[in-house]
């Protein structure tokens, strides 16, 4: 499969285009992992800022259609997350971000899925598809536009008590104002999670 | 940069999505995570449990996106 997807689509860097991988050692080198900025509740780590290779790389993820590069990427946060396990963090499963549906379907898979189960693969953690995003399904019609959006904006649902007692990594591409992994995070508490760390590609907050 | 609290409603609902029990503006890491008899928990924005004045016996409709 990976030698088929060669032939059709040769791999380049994403940063510096050179061929082999879909981001080269030296720009990964060049990522900058940092701490994410998501207040007292809820602490986490990014590979890198969003920029430069990295956003250039998470591109190419999400409009891109291309599978190995979640792979590649995934490495990236496994790093972080055994990083944190080295210091003395203890963590049970790995929970993702989930996609909207229909962006599901649009693109045909999910990145952050993709992401997710090979973070959970590096590390040797369950992938627990815990969380899923819904949206009221009673008519709108008499609902004015802002309230419209809002209802569309989408929840988590979880099943209840699905994560009792355990110690979360939420896995997520980027995150721009943190808002949806601390929705993700208290939802994954809501259903039942000890403690939930953020763990994303990259920071673009 | 100073914390925002973002706190959360949360509802319990049982298997035909009917509420077992609601909970406003959670402060998420001090989550209260049971409820008896609920299946799914929901997340939602601060505020919306006031708002809809959803309650314990409401049956609620919902789907995927």
């Amino acid at each position: 499969m990976g030698a088929l997807s060669d032939l059709v689509l040769p791999r380049r860097c994403s940063g510096c285009r050179a061929p082999g991988e879909w981001l080269c050692l030296e720009c990964r080198d060049a990522c900058e992992p940092e701490p994410l900025a998501l207040g007292r509740a809820l602490a986490g780590r990014a590979a890198g800022t969003f920029a430069g290779p990295l956003r250039e790389a998470i591109h190419a993820l999400k409009y891109g259609g291309e599978h190995a590069l979640a792979i590649e990427l995934g490495a990236l946060v496994a790093a972080e997350v055994a990083r944190d396990l080295a210091r003395g963090a203890v963590l049970d499963a790995v929970v993702v971000v989930p996609l909207h549906r229909a962006r599901l379907r649009e693109r045909g898979y999910d990145q952050a899925h993709l992401l997710a189960a090979a973070v959970a693969r590096s590390c040797g953690l369950p992938l627990l598809p815990a969380l899923r995003r819904i949206r009221r399904s009673v008519p709108q019609v008499e609902l004015d536009r802002a309230r419209r959006a809002e209802s569309v904006r989408g929840a988590f649902v979880g099943v209840a008590g699905s994560l009792r007692g355990l110690r979360v990594a939420l896995v997520d591409d980027v995150t721009t104002t943190g808002a949806t992994l601390r929705s993700a995070a208290a939802a994954a508490r809501a259903c039942g999670a000890r403690s939930v760390r953020a763990y994303t590609v990259a920071s673009d907050l | 940069m100073w914390f925002m609290r973002f706190p959360i409603d949360a509802v319990w609902v049982d298997r035909s999505r009917r509420v077992v029990k609601v909970r406003e503006r959670l402060r998420p890491w001090l989550l209260a995570a049971s409820a008896r008899g609920a299946d799914e928990v929901i997340e939602l924005p601060a505020g919306t449990i006031a708002r809809t004045g959803t309650q314990a016996g409401d049956e609620l409709q919902y789907e995927p996106v």
